[in-house]
């Protein structure tokens, strides 16, 4: 299986948090579930897949390529490969959810199909209704699903979300993650952080931190 | 269909939006009169000081026993003068002389002994000295007076030079104040919008993209401002030109619609360029600013 992530004994030491010698393989298609409680560092431990940070020390491989300061013009393409959730949504307030979504699908150039795979996940994420509506009078459920599907607009590779169950009812909790694990069955890589590991009858590995 | 630049455009400076287009006009107007004195007031007078220092003014005094200088002498003079081919001369009239010297009132039928004055215009020193030669030789050794203009002037100029440094320096120091204070409010504004900027940069938005963009966006904030600045300037720079005759030939209207037409083109031509370096000094700054957070740092 082609290995995604190789992560290399890394540790990483922030002012607030520091996570020591890690080492993990992730494969195509794996969906890894990052488990631990509150102030653990799973969103830092993401911000190492996203790209966001370097590790302090030791070695971080992507797609069999070490990734390095001077890898910036490569980092900019995964990131554009990748479907990232945050715990803070940053939605453009004053755009309507289909604008929100049309702008991730602009950044990464991948205006191709736009409108099919748009329709497609308003279907399964029941935003059909609220397409043109401000992001400003959506209730905190229904932005959460918005940035779901500006996650899953450009048919990403590799999706990274950091507690994407966060204002979910249980309905739409255990429906995004059945996507999230046929997603992963069709080759899509998953990496996500939860506090609770779900519930819900699904494949997946644990990372505990 | 979005564009990232539009969003950029609504999302950054909105509230600055009029601030822009006001410290725009203020600045650029301040840049523009720097630029329209240098060009309308010192360097038409450096061109007048240019030819006037050309020139050298020859003063052939009468014998004690002589009214004035006799006919053939002063004639064979202008005829030497004529045959010079690299040479202009202009004879100073008597009625010209008497004017300033406020002797108008004499006749000439009065004891009034007036001299031969000749102005010649040349850059060639010796040219200038072979003619006072040839003079001293065609007035039969008449008391000849040489006087170079260039010796005269030679405050005048050095102190022309003196403002011409001035006013460019001092708009040269306008525009990096602009452009620093461009450069600082754009800053605030994207420190404060930095959550957002950064979710395009975790989507894959390049540095280079974003600081282009921004930068569009910010130079298109600025442009009604600068045309503004451009007519206003313009029309002031007119006004005084017409006011105040501060060019020689004012009275030439050929020469004032030509030195107008030749303001207005300088002027955009500079603003033009203005924004066009504004533009990328911007978009270098911004450069440095995305590449500087590509990464968190601990």
């Amino acid at each position: 299986m082609e290995n995604i992530f190789f992560l290399d004994r890394i540790s990483l030491i922030s002012k607030k948090k520091s996570l020591n010698n890690i080492s993990l393989k992730i494969g195509r298609g794996n969906f890894l579930i990052i488990k631990g409680s509150n102030a653990t560092g799973k969103s830092l431990l993401l911000k190492l897949f996203y790209l966001k940070v370097l590790p302090s020390s030791g070695n971080l491989y992507f797609k069999g390529r070490k990734i390095s300061n001077n890898s910036k013009k490569e980092i900019n393409e995964f990131r554009k490969k990748m479907g990232i959730i945050l715990q803070n949504d940053y939605l453009i307030p004053f755009f309507s959810v289909f604008q929100n979504i049309e702008l991730a699908s602009q950044i990464q150039n991948s205006k191709k199909d736009f409108i099919n795979r748009m329709s497609e996940i308003s279907g399964w994420l029941e935003l059909n209704d609220i397409r043109d509506e401000k992001v400003t009078n959506l209730s905190n459920s229904q932005r959460q699903k918005v940035v779901i599907a500006r996650a899953l607009i450009n048919n990403p590779s590799i999706i990274i979300a950091d507690q994407p169950e966060t204002y979910l009812d249980y309905e739409s909790k255990k429906k995004i993650f059945f996507l999230f694990e046929s997603l992963s069955k069709i080759g899509t890589t998953i990496i996500m952080a939860s506090n609770n590991v779900p519930e819900i009858n699904i494949n997946y590995k644990l990372f505990e931190l | 269909m979005i564009q990232v630049q539009d969003l950029l455009k609504k999302t950054l400076l909105k509230e600055e939006e009029k601030f822009f287009h006001g410290l725009s006009f203020v600045i650029i107007s301040l840049i523009t009169i720097h630029i329209t004195i240098y060009f309308n007031f010192y360097v038409f007078s450096s061109i007048w000081l240019e030819s006037e220092s050309k020139k050298t003014t020859f003063i052939i005094s009468n014998y004690s026993n002589e009214k004035k200088i006799p006919l053939d002498i002063t004639e064979n003079i202008e005829d030497f003068l004529s045959n010079e081919d690299e040479l202009n001369f202009k004879v100073i009239q008597n009625d010209l002389i008497k004017e300033s010297l406020g002797l108008t009132n004499f006749s000439d039928m009065s004891g009034l002994r007036l001299p031969f004055i000749f102005q010649i215009e040349t850059a060639n020193k010796e040219l200038v000295d072979k003619i006072y030669t040839k003079i001293i030789n065609l007035s039969e050794n008449r008391l000849t007076e040489k006087y170079s203009h260039q010796d005269e002037l030679f405050e005048i100029s050095s102190l022309v030079s003196r403002i011409k440094l001035i006013i460019f320096i001092m708009s040269l120091v306008i525009i990096t104040l602009f452009a620093f204070l461009v450069m600082n409010v754009v800053k605030a504004a994207l420190v404060s919008n930095f959550k957002f900027l950064e979710m395009l940069q975790i989507m894959g938005a390049s540095s280079f993209q974003l600081a282009k963009n921004i930068s569009q966006s910010v130079i298109r904030k600025i442009v009604p401002g600068a045309i503004l600045s451009i007519i206003f300037v313009y029309f002031v720079s007119t006004l005084l030109i017409k006011l105040f005759g501060t060019n020689f030939d004012f009275f030439n209207t050929t020469f004032f619609f030509e030195i107008n037409i030749k303001t207005l083109v300088t002027l955009l031509i500079l603003i033009v360029l203005f924004l066009v370096l504004l533009f990328f000094f911007l978009m270098s700054y911004l450069f440095y600013f995305f590449e500087k957070r590509f990464f968190d740092k601990f």
